[in-house]
């Protein structure tokens, strides 16, 4: 495969690594709460098993090191879209 | 004073091994600093690296030269660049933070890359053989510098001149990319 | 007797005479022959052995389709099995042998299966060893093995090297045929970067096979031209000999490129490359392969395809025969007779199996329209055939031509599936072509060459715009329109005797209706049913027919019965070359530590951690057991002091003003107030509560801080890091880089370990107890000015320092502290007194931080705070893993201190029993996941993990030891074996 990575252009997926859907971006803040432990839960472990576009976290260990949001095909391979993680996971409004 | 004398020792111990149209060469008076760039700052490095030494900050895999061409900046990073610039004493980091003086973090690489330039009219020749990126001339031009892997082992490629490249690997596998270079060298000339 | 089959002409070169071996009798051919045309040339049809009933068999094809003619080549261990002779170049001394006899290849003493078909047909494997069932493995299975199959292997290692690589390009043309040259001229006259790739030796396609003129000339000759005219752009790379054997996502082509030729000459040269391509475009020009009938007997050697007939004549210069029959359904098969008239070939006759008027007269045959071929005769060599109406011709060598199948396998490794064109009778490529690829010519069911020609000429042009490329305004090679016109034909009755339909695997057209039958209906399941195009040569000529004999069978269309999907590899590839050069030494890089060096020349014994040579013990003199070494290594360190390289440590610098706010969020214990000067021990987990991994992180100034982490997860932590920064908190102002290749650092262990390092250490810096406590941590300088950084941290449990400097003083260093230590009687020791050292010490690592332990197992539940969040806090606090009846880490000593050192073993992997318990799954309390002969204790001690292990210290159970058959009584206790208060560390 080859990820069209946004700042260096297209890069044999050799040079990275995957990770899992992009859920695992939203991690949940309320720590301190005590229901909180259903949201951690979640988080960790409930995912859609998508047949169709999925969003998908991609580090590009032998190039950048950035991390990546790559939406991919599941059914194709096809990529449709790949930013930095970065970026959207400031869009997403997480900061510090 | 202590009675024992250190003696530096470069990775490959300066090898330079010449063959037809193709060369393979360590550098060894080389110096490298990763140069981290904080968020809010980006202004105000470039700025100041151009008061010092006439440097931009290279667009990425490209790389930009001082104006007395001592530092070469490589961009292969959004948020750091590396400098690659002569000098071969005990202290690149500050050496460099003096030269450069931007706000920014400095840490010494020097010693993290074992550096090997393979040259000749038949260096593309051999590095097909293990790199997977592009070097048609027209794509890898001059000053282009990219990371990527070579024989599973994390390798900066930057081509230096028409039928020059210097490759970094991380210098434990120092060896095993020479090894590879040869190999490659064997199998194609 | 010398290639009696011989005649004038053909693109070979008859001035230079090559000399090789079949079966061990000498034989001549001449550069440009393949092993199949030379053999044919010598008159040698019967080649080998059929798969399952050992029938003689002859060559069928020209190409890399054949299914017969495979074959040994080569000796000893360059012995390769299963070579097809129709694509081998022959060289001087190439020794080839047939496969699958016992005996001669004449009287093959396995023929007899031939006799016993009726138990062999579809399925028999199935059915006839059903019972009883013991005898399958033993009987059944290994005669089966034993009479049928393919060649052999040598068993020794491959001798010959492969090597891999690179190519990018904008445009890739598979197939050098017309339509594939036509491409490659128009598509790189616009400037793209071509590759142009064709799996000959000899580019040229068809066109090297027939007789059509192109722009007035010979078609070889056309071809030869526009290769040497493609060869002298430099936009345009030239890779004959070279297969396509897969498509991969994004325009990724696999290539198989033989190089055998060179790497005869020079055997370090590699034997194949598999280039990996990465084309923007790509444009298939593969051309067709041909297909038999199935009638009956039409396996006999001597009969071939029309097509392969022809192309021996024009290309090889080689008569398939002397009296040559034509049995074909469309006008090409005439195509052949005409040729071989012109080459002064007698042509008995022309069967036609359609009732249409003559195509063409062919001088001196008869022919017969709607007439078929029944049946043949001739064991060894074709004889006679039979027709329907009844004649019987003498004819040494037939020529059938069931018609032309577009060479579509690579239009389908994206699941693509191939359409039915009636037109042509056959399948041709749909829309659903892997993305980028484009179809030209024959591949795509153009059968005539002068479109085919103008498909290619427009495909590069076109494909070259969707680039950006202008192709320059040339015109298409013209060549005489030659209608293709066919009525399919698939199966002819044939009684009793056999049709046979995949030569390889021996499945004829009664298997496919007895599975029809039977119930499989599924081409798919028919397949694997009867074993059709399942062998070597993945049924390239067989499919299409087996397909048809199904449709007629169930009374369905083509297109309703469908093709099988068709995967990569195209054709078959050597293991060897997927390999590439990853053998032995070379299927990973090593890693090799600073003192390395030095370590070889003491002797060290390395062991392999990762890709890292570490050095695992130092033997000396007198020594002949490494517990010798490795006792005296722990004893000498604890007593006086020991150096360990331990530079493969993962060491990260962290950089920025939120990194103490970051450190907490990644790691279970607090670091915001770390101060300048110190360093801590800090545990992280993954967030499923887990512990991955430990180490310590120093403060070096406000904003600078060095983590270290295990060897083994150097790399993971890393990236978990970059995660945590750049997707979880990506506005902290945090900087990461590994620096540890950047420092060469050692464990100075031992009570005279500061002393030792004040030799070494400038007197400026003061490390006395007071001025530099255990876990402080600073920058130094050594040895005259050399930039260091020292951190007071003990993984022994001794008074104990780690150095670094720079990596290039390294080497150096070591030795300079040997020389420094002398005095205190030194020790370099390696990582099993490494191992042992921490298991005194009850150190969890890599045995114990094995992805099920928590913080709580681990023994360091009070570590975790429950101020902040972090990485795995909220998961870690799940009440199943808060449970006491968990395996939680505790220390094991044996009651009777004698019991292991007599047997000479360690507890490691034995398992924890209650006294009384007998050995079963459900009485399992734990395990032992460390152990190792303590030289401090005298005894065999471990660490391991045992059901609510923290409130049962004192407690007796059983350390049960299947493997080794041990069982011995031992006590549970700390995990702290050797200097439990931690005195000696503080010193």
């Amino acid at each position: 495969m080859i990820i069209n990575h946004p700042l260096l252009g297209p890069r044999d997926s050799e040079e990275f690594v995957y990770l899992g859907s992009t859920d695992l971006i939203n991690r949940p803040t309320n720590w301190e709460e005590e229901a909180s432990a259903e949201d951690f839960y979640q988080y960790q472990y409930i995912r859609e098993n998508i047949a169709g576009d999925h969003q998908e976290l991609w580090y590009h260990e032998q190039g950048d090191q950035s991390w990546l949001v790559v939406t991919r095909n599941t059914l194709t391979h096809e990529i449709t879209n790949v930013e930095l993680a970065q970026d959207v996971s400031r869009a997403m409004g997480r900061g510090k | 004073m202590t009675d024992y004398e250190l003696l530096a020792e470069s990775p490959l111990g300066g090898i330079e091994i010449e063959l037809d149209g193709f060369n393979i060469t360590e550098v060894t008076d080389k110096s490298l600093v990763m140069v981290a760039l904080p968020r809010d700052k980006f202004k105000d490095v470039e700025s100041s690296i151009d008061k010092s030494c006439g440097l931009k900050l290279p667009e990425m895999e490209n790389s930009i030269k001082s104006k007395d061409s001592s530092i070469t900046l490589w961009r292969l990073q959004k948020n750091q660049v590396l400098a690659f610039f002569t000098y071969e004493g005990n202290d690149a980091e500050s050496h460099l933070s003096g030269r450069l003086s931007a706000p920014a973090y400095y840490t010494d690489q020097s010693d993290t890359w074992a550096m090997i330039r393979v040259s000749g009219e038949r260096s593309r020749d051999v590095l097909e053989r293990i790199c997977p990126i592009d070097l048609s001339p027209e794509v890898f031009s001059v000053g282009n510098v990219s990371r990527t892997v070579m024989e599973h082992i994390g390798t900066i490629i930057y081509r230096d001149a028409d039928d020059s490249y210097v490759l970094l690997t991380m210098r434990s596998f120092g060896r095993s990319m020479l090894h590879a270079i040869e190999v490659s060298a064997d199998n194609v000339l | 007797m010398s290639q009696t089959n011989r005649i004038k002409g053909g693109l070979i070169n008859q001035n230079k005479t090559i000399t090789f071996t079949f079966n061990g009798q000498i034989l001549r051919g001449y550069e440009g022959d393949t092993l199949a045309s030379a053999l044919l040339a010598n008159n040698k049809h019967l080649v080998g052995r059929s798969f399952k009933y050992h029938r003689p068999r002859g060559i069928v094809t020209v190409g890399s389709e054949e299914p017969n003619a495979i074959m040994e080549i080569g000796n000893g261990a360059y012995k390769e099995p299963n070579t097809r002779a129709t694509v081998t170049q022959i060289y001087n001394g190439l020794e080839a042998r047939s496969q699958n006899h016992r005996g001669p290849l004449g009287f093959d003493l396995m023929a007899i299966t031939d006799f016993f078909s009726p138990m062999l047909s579809a399925g028999f494997y199935y059915k006839t060893f059903m019972w009883p069932k013991a005898f399958w493995e033993k009987v059944y299975e290994p005669a089966i093995r034993n009479s049928a199959g393919l060649g052999t292997l040598s068993t020794e290692p491959d001798p010959d090297t492969y090597d891999k690589g690179f190519r990018y390009c904008d445009i890739l043309i598979i197939g050098a045929g017309a339509s594939g040259l036509s491409a490659a001229l128009t598509a790189a006259s616009s400037g793209a970067k071509v590759i142009l790739a064709d799996e000959d030796f000899l580019m040229g396609g068809r066109l090297n096979s027939e007789k059509a003129k192109v722009d007035e000339i010979a078609g070889s000759k056309w071809a030869k031209n526009a290769v040497a005219k493609l060869g002298a752009m430099d936009n345009v790379t030239l890779m004959s000999d070279t297969t396509i054997f897969g498509v991969y996502d994004h325009g990724i082509y696999g290539a198989l490129e033989n190089r055998s030729s060179e790497s005869r000459v020079d055997s370090n040269k590699p034997r194949q490359v598999n280039w990996r391509i990465y084309a923007k475009r790509s444009i298939l020009c593969a051309g067709a392969i041909e297909r038999s009938i199935a009638f009956g007997n039409n396996d006999r050697p001597g009969i071939m395809l029309a097509g392969a007939v022809r192309a021996y004549m024009n290309r090889f210069g080689v008569a398939t025969g002397k009296k040559v029959t034509v049995y074909t359904n469309n006008n090409d098969g005439w195509q052949t007779a005409k040729d071989l008239r012109i080459k002064g070939v007698d042509v008995v006759a022309v069967i036609d199996s359609r009732s249409i008027s003559r195509v063409m007269s062919i001088q001196g045959a008869e022919i017969f329209m709607g007439t078929d071929v029944v049946d043949t005769k001739g064991r060894r060599r074709l004889k006679s055939i039979q027709l329907s109406n009844g004649k019987t011709i003498d004819t040494d060598s037939l020529a059938v031509s069931g018609g032309w199948n577009p060479n579509l396998h690579l239009t389908c490794h994206h699941r693509g599936i191939p359409k039915w064109n009636e037109e042509i009778a056959s399948f041709i490529p749909d829309r659903s072509t892997p993305p980028g690829m484009s179809v030209a010519g024959r591949a795509k069911g153009t059968m005539a060459l002068s479109d085919a020609i103008q498909e290619g000429h427009d495909l590069g042009t076109s494909v070259a715009a969707e680039l950006g490329y202008k192709a320059k305004n040339l015109k298409a090679a013209s060549t005489p329109v030659v209608s293709y016109k066919i009525e399919a034909k698939w199966g002819v009755p044939s009684g009793k005797n056999r049709a046979w339909v995949d030569f390889q695997n021996d499945v004829t057209a009664k298997d496919v209706k007895l599975a029809n039958q039977e119930g499989f209906k599924s081409v798919e399941h028919v397949k694997r049913y009867t074993t059709l195009g399942m062998a070597t040569d993945q049924g390239k000529t067989a499919n299409v027919l087996g397909i048809g004999i199904m449709a007629e069978n169930m009374d369905q269309t083509m297109e309703e019965t469908g093709t099988t999907i068709f995967r990569p590899p195209y054709s078959p590839v050597a293991v060897g070359a997927f390999a590439g050069r990853r053998r032995g030494m070379e299927f990973y890089p090593t890693r090799y530590t600073p003192s390395h060096k030095w370590s070889e020349e003491q002797g060290a014994v390395f062991v392999e951690v990762g890709m890292w040579y570490r050095s695992q013990w130092f033997p000396q003199p007198g020594e002949t057991h490494w517990r010798q070494s490795v006792d005296r290594e722990v004893i000498q360190t604890r007593s006086s002091v020991g150096i360990c390289d331990v530079t493969t440590l993962g060491k990260i610098d962290i950089k920025g003003s939120d990194v103490s706010e970051f450190l907490n969020k990644v790691y279970v214990n607090a670091f915001a107030k770390l101060p300048v000067g110190k360093t801590r021990y800090g545990l992280m987990l993954r967030e499923d509560g887990m512990a991955m991994d430990d180490g310590t992180t120093a403060r070096l100034a406000e904003d600078h801080f060095v983590m270290t982490t295990t060897t083994a997860n150097a790399v993971s932590v890393y990236r978990h890091l970059q995660f945590c920064h750049q997707v979880l908190w990506p506005d902290l102002d945090v900087h990461m880089i590994s620096v540890t290749e950047q420092y060469a650092q050692y464990a100075v262990a031992g009570p005279n370990s500061r002393k030792l390092l004040e030799k070494i250490v400038d007197p400026e810096h003061d490390i006395s107890n007071e001025a530099f406590p255990f876990m402080g941590a600073g920058a130094i300088t050594v040895c005259d000015g050399i930039p260091a950084r020292l951190f007071r941290i003990s993984f022994s449990g001794e008074l104990a320092y780690e150095i670094a400097v720079p990596t290039r003083y390294g080497d150096s260093l070591m030795r300079a502290m040997m020389e420094a230590g002398k005095e205190f009687d030194v020790v370099p020791y390696g990582t099993e007194a490494l191992g042992v050292m921490r298991i005194e010490k009850g150190h969890a690592a890599g045995p114990e931080l094995n992805g099920q332990t928590s913080a709580y197992d681990l023994g360091m539940g009070g570590m975790v705070s429950g101020k902040k969040d972090f990485i795995g806090y909220k998961l870690g606090l799940r009440e199943e893993l808060q449970r006491n009846d968990r395996m939680q880490m505790v220390g094991f000593k044996p009651v009777n201190k004698d019991d292991l050192v007599e047997k000479g073993h360690s507890m490691a992997g034995a398992h924890l029993l209650n006294l009384r318990d007998e050995p079963t799954t459900e009485n399992d309390q734990g395990w032992i996941s460390s152990s190792i002969y303590s030289p401090m204790l005298g005894c065999y001690i471990g660490l391991g993990f045992i059901k609510d292990g923290l409130n049962r210290k004192g407690e007796f159970v059983r350390a049960v030891d299947l493997v080794r058959n041990s069982d011995i009584e031992v006590e549970i206790c700390s995990p702290h074996f050797y200097d439990p208060e931690g005195g000696r560390l503080r010193d």
